[in-house]
């Protein structure tokens, strides 16, 4: 019996799926008062957690790390300016469990903000918004639910992934919380595909001649045109233990020189890493935030004149964040935006759990 | 229903032509409620630049559209404190340079409700309005928003509210107005504020009040134009009183300020101010004339040593005999006194008023009963009391012949108290110079500052240039003697007007008195006797409660500092008293029964001319001869009745067959004047040489 139905909300949606459960008689639970994985899983990693390649590092600039001042102006025959913002959120609930299976709901909105320039006031792009949805379901092998759940979501319309990747760890019996942990990578998955939706509406709607787009986190290609990636925090570092000595003394208003990370199949984009505020005092990585940029920016010039750019967008500060150090004004405007927009998105789903919750009992 | 059906529903409520101007916000600190919502303003369109306190705007409910009055602007940002912003210039060169990102800025306008129309006509919603669009209001709303369709009454225009989007043609087409450098620019929407003229003159409700500081609140310039207003509008006879307390203030209110361009250019070229086009469209956008009035009185006492007096006789004559050059006014250009009457009081009048006329520590039972006396021997006159003292003096200088003592008394009253009575008594001749009158006073035909009122009469008494004891005086009387008049149902009309100025002066907080009792009885009965308050003043903390509470229309110009956190104006927000600190001339926030929340609006120049202007145009000492005088006056009549008006020729040919001296053609154009009735089978040339020969005056006589 397919109920799709293609003017329902996520909440209707997930009502209707509930409903199916319910009728069912499978013992699904229903947790609407969990809290959401956002919070329990909030990870260590920085946002380059998902980055791939090896440590092995070619350094542009020379045979080593340097650092080097930002250049006070832009050079004279330059038209770059920074115009768009391109950032993600998502909501990440526990909606329950049934069995050995955790079930969770991901919403993820990603989209292209600009900032006008004749006002420099910030408005969402039309068209360049990407909201995704997606039910989790983390299984312990053999489990006699699986299928059931997976056909009851998947007949309302909503998209179901599943969390069977063994790498994210070793799963013995009655290990749920190993089950819950396997969410993660799917919603970073989820996460992923949603913004390069929005880049991907960023890029067939300009040539890059408008202005470059800066993007919260890293490039997944090195080949994008006219859009570089913030690192805000690290996990990783790929350096000598001079160069990484050097980077931490490097002071405000300097970038370190360019270096490129090999992977299999290619490179991933020419990256440096940048002093945005004074660290005197502070952790050695106050401040210190890492660009992302495509492969054919491929000479000193172009970093100079991104890192003036980047560095130019230090002020005014996201004084209401506490990742201000490292966050650009422009993209902490961009997520206010979008969880206005997540928010919505999520209308009805806590009250479609709660509704079941009474339904059953 | 939802939004877009409900813009659909109440199109005539909203200018969909400008479009969507913000949204409603709602949060769990600042939530709508039924009298109060906020909105976010849009950055665009234009219109929604323009959006400022006072602006009317319509948005919705469930099921209802609700027009609010913006109050209170502010503009968020997202910074936690202001030193966050001067962290994001420290280390900058320059603060005049902008930083990469402008940070994020809106504009939230609080909104108070004045009034909902639900889907159905039988539902009276007071459901505060959704997150949703913001309309500005059309005509149509603001006329429902103001109470329009509760009125029992006319529709009497006083004000003209102005919002932030276009004036628009029948067409829709936005309306461009050209400037005075050439330039064109948009017109805004004005839509008329009315009064309900049952609330206004009566009987439901009744009186006004005006509150401002002397000279930047224009509040006599208002009343004036309200005035004016209800004389056009009001289906019932109605006349005015006011009192000249300033110069030529109120002198030429017959002189139209609103002439033709090449008038107007003449005028202008004397110095004096004219209206706008804006003036013009104003009066236009409220179906109004801007006519002076038509038929202005003015009366005036005579000049300290100039009343009259007859030493051979008991009575004095003053129809057809007064001399305008000897009334203490500056309405004397010659051919300018035609609605220029005196004002001439003998004793007993006087002596009405004794709290008015003698200093209080004089006024103990037994000068009372000295008074009292005075007017049981029948003592009118000056002269009389002259006489009447002599003959007292007699009696208390003649010694007794048995005991050769003088009396101390006369009828009982002490010699002590008589001398002192007469002391004051005739001190009163200097105390109300001008005024007082040594005879009897005959005024025959002539109208009377406390008679009768004819339809749509203004009639305003010129105490300008009098001492303190006149004004308090002329005031007092006339209004109480008007009062008793309309007590005893004779005032001519069915509903006049008392403009009385300087009302913390009449009735005064807390105060006793005369005046104040008057003013008190009128604010609290008057509306059933057809008198209507029109009072003003600066200081409305300092009027009698119940004359200012009795008010049911209230007008607010720029107030002072000191004044505006008196108790008085705590029903305003705090935002419309910061705005009464600075609103500009022409402006005035209104308050009246009929609208819940008080609203700001604009009025035109009056009809007339400014006091002075007039009087640097028509009061200066030009010396017409007595045809060119004669012709003059004709001719305004004749214009007035709209009949034909004589030539200069036929004017000379009669006169000349009369030769007649000034003094005998100004008492004939006085009487001819005086007894011409519009509307009469004659034209007044008809009516001049008919008098003029029955009359037999002059060398033919």
């Amino acid at each position: 019996m397919s109920v799709q139905n293609n003017t329902l909300t996520l909440g209707g949606r997930l009502t209707t799926a509930l409903a199916s459960l319910q009728a069912s008689g499978l013992p699904f639970v229903a947790t609407p008062a969990a809290v959401r994985l956002e919070h329990d899983l909030v990870s260590f990693d920085g946002d380059d957690a998902r980055e791939r390649g090896g440590p092995s590092i070619t350094h542009l600039e020379g045979a080593h790390l340097s650092i080097i001042p930002i250049i006070p102006a832009l050079p004279a025959d330059t038209t770059w300016r920074v115009r768009y913002f391109l950032d993600g959120v998502q909501r990440t609930l526990p909606i329950g469990w049934c069995g050995m299976n955790a079930l969770a709901l991901v919403v993820v909105v990603a989209g292209v903000i600009e900032r006008r320039p004749q006002d420099g006031v910030f408005r969402s792009v039309p068209g360049m918004t990407h909201i995704a949805s997606s039910i989790i379901i983390a299984s312990a092998a053999n489990d006699t639910h699986t299928d059931d759940l997976y056909d009851a979501f998947t007949r309302t319309g909503l998209d179901v992934q599943t969390a069977d990747n063994p790498t994210t760890g070793s799963l013995h019996d009655g290990d749920f919380i190993a089950l819950q942990s396997r969410i993660r990578p799917v919603v970073s998955t989820v996460r992923e595909a949603c913004e390069y939706e929005a880049l991907k509406a960023w890029i067939e709607r300009t040539d890059g001649s408008e202005g470059w787009l800066v993007m919260d986190g890293s490039l997944s290609r090195a080949d994008i045109g006219n859009a570089m990636g913030l690192i805000k925090r690290h996990s990783r570092f790929d350096l000598t233990n001079t160069e990484m000595t050097d980077l931490l003394h490097m002071p405000v208003g300097h970038r370190s020189s360019a270096f490129q990370r090999a992977v299999s199949g290619g490179l991933r984009p020419i990256t440096w890493y940048l002093r945005l505020h004074e660290a005197t005092g502070a952790d050695p990585l106050f401040g210190l935030a890492r660009i992302e940029a495509p492969s054919q920016t491929a000479n000193p010039r172009d970093y100079d004149t991104l890192s003036h750019l980047i560095f130019a967008e230090r002020t005014p500060r996201a004084t209401n964040d506490d990742r201000w150090p490292t966050l650009l004004y422009p993209i902490h405007i961009a997520e206010r935006i979008l969880k206005v927009k997540l928010e919505r998105a999520l209308l009805g789903v806590p009250a479609a759990l709660r509704r079941y919750l009474r339904e059953v009992a | 229903m939802d939004a877009p059906s409900l813009v659909t529903h109440f199109d005539t409520l909203i200018d969909t032509f400008t479009g969507p101007i913000g949204r409603v916000v709602t949060s769990e600190k600042n939530p709508a409620a039924a009298h109060e919502f906020s909105f976010w303003a849009a950055d665009s369109p234009a219109a929604a630049l323009a959006l400022d306190i006072g602006h009317i705007v319509v948005a919705f409910s469930e099921e209802a559209a609700v027009i609010g009055i913006l109050d209170e602007p502010q503009r968020y940002g997202d910074l936690k404190t202001f030193l966050d912003d001067y962290f994001d210039y420290q280390g900058e060169d320059d603060i005049g340079t902008a930083l990469a990102s402008t940070r994020p800025e809106i504009l939230v306008f609080t909104c108070r409700v004045l009034a909902s129309r639900h889907l159905r006509d039988d539902v009276r919603s007071r459901r505060p309005p959704r997150s949703g669009p913001v309309y500005y209001a059309t005509p149509d709303a603001i006329r429902l928003a103001l109470g329009k369709e509760g009125y029992s009454g006319t529709a009497i225009p006083v004000l003209l509210h102005r919002n932030g989007n276009a004036a628009r043609d029948a067409d829709g087409e936005e309306i461009f107005e050209k400037t005075d450098d050439g330039m064109s620019r948009l017109v805004f929407q004005h839509t008329p504020v009315d009064v309900d003229s049952d609330y206004l003159l009566g009987p439901e409700a009744g009186h006004a009040n005006w509150t401002g500081q002397s000279g930047l609140a224009t509040k006599t310039s208002h009343a004036l134009f309200v005035i004016s207003s209800v004389f056009q509008k009001s289906p019932h006879s109605v006349a005015a009183l006011m009192f000249n307390v300033k110069g030529p203030d109120l002198l030429w209110l017959d002189k139209a300020a609103y002439v033709s361009p090449e008038a107007a250019d003449a005028l202008a070229g004397r110095g004096v101010k004219m209206p706008t086009p804006l003036d013009r469209l104003m009066y236009e956008k409220m179906a109004m004339s801007p006519a002076p009035f038509a038929d202005l009185r003015i009366f005036a006492p005579y000049k300290p040593g100039g009343e009259p007096h007859n030493e051979h006789g008991d009575q004095i004559n003053l129809d057809g005999l007064f001399d305008h050059a000897a009334l203490n006014t500056l309405r004397t250009a010659r051919h300018e006194t035609d609605c220029v009457y005196p004002i001439l009081w003998n004793l007993q009048e006087v002596l009405r008023y004794p709290y008015r006329v003698f200093e209080g520590g004089d006024l103990d039972d037994k000068f009372f009963g000295f008074l009292s006396e005075l007017r049981e021997q029948n003592v009118q006159t000056v002269k009389g009391f002259e006489a009447k003292m002599r003959e007292i003096m007699d009696y208390l200088n003649t010694e007794d012949d048995e005991t050769g003592k003088k009396p101390q008394t006369w009828n009982d009253h002490h010699r002590f108290t008589i001398l002192k009575a007469n002391n004051r008594i005739r001190n009163l001749t200097n105390k109300c110079g001008g005024l007082l009158a040594r005879n009897l006073v005959n005024y025959g035909e002539l109208p009377r500052c406390d008679g009768t009122f004819a339809d749509r009469e203004l009639r305003v008494v010129d105490i300008a240039n009098c001492n303190t004891t006149v004004q308090e005086l002329l005031v007092s009387a006339t209004i109480q003697r008007i009062w008793e008049r309309a007590e005893r149902s004779e005032l001519g009309v069915e509903k006049v007007i008392i403009f009385v100025d300087e009302l913390n002066k009449y009735a005064p907080g807390g105060g006793r008195g005369g005046l104040r009792d008057t003013l008190v009885d009128i604010a609290a009965r008057g509306r059933h006797l057809n008198v209507v308050l029109f009072g003003a003043e600066q200081f409305r903390s300092k009027v009698d409660d119940e004359v200012v509470g009795n008010a049911a229309t209230s007008f607010y110009g720029r107030i002072g500092d000191e004044e505006i956190i008196s108790p008085s104006y705590r029903a305003l927000t705090e935002s419309t008293r910061a705005e009464l600190l600075r609103v500009p001339k022409g402006t005035l926030l209104m308050r009246h029964a009929h609208i819940p929340v008080p609203v700001f609006g604009v009025f035109p120049r009056p009809p007339a001319l400014a006091g002075s202007d007039a009087q640097k145009v028509y009061g200066a000492s030009v010396h017409f001869g007595p045809e060119e005088s004669v012709y003059r006056v004709l001719r305004d009549m004749s214009r007035h009745a709209d009949v034909r008006e004589p030539t200069m020729a036929e004017v000379k040919s009669v006169l000349g067959e009369h030769d007649l001296t000034s003094a005998q053609c100004d008492e004939l154009m006085q009487r001819v004047r005086r007894t011409y009735r519009s509307g009469s089978r004659m034209t007044p040339w008809q009516y001049f040489c008919n008098t003029i020969s029955k009359n037999r005056i002059g060398k033919t006589g």
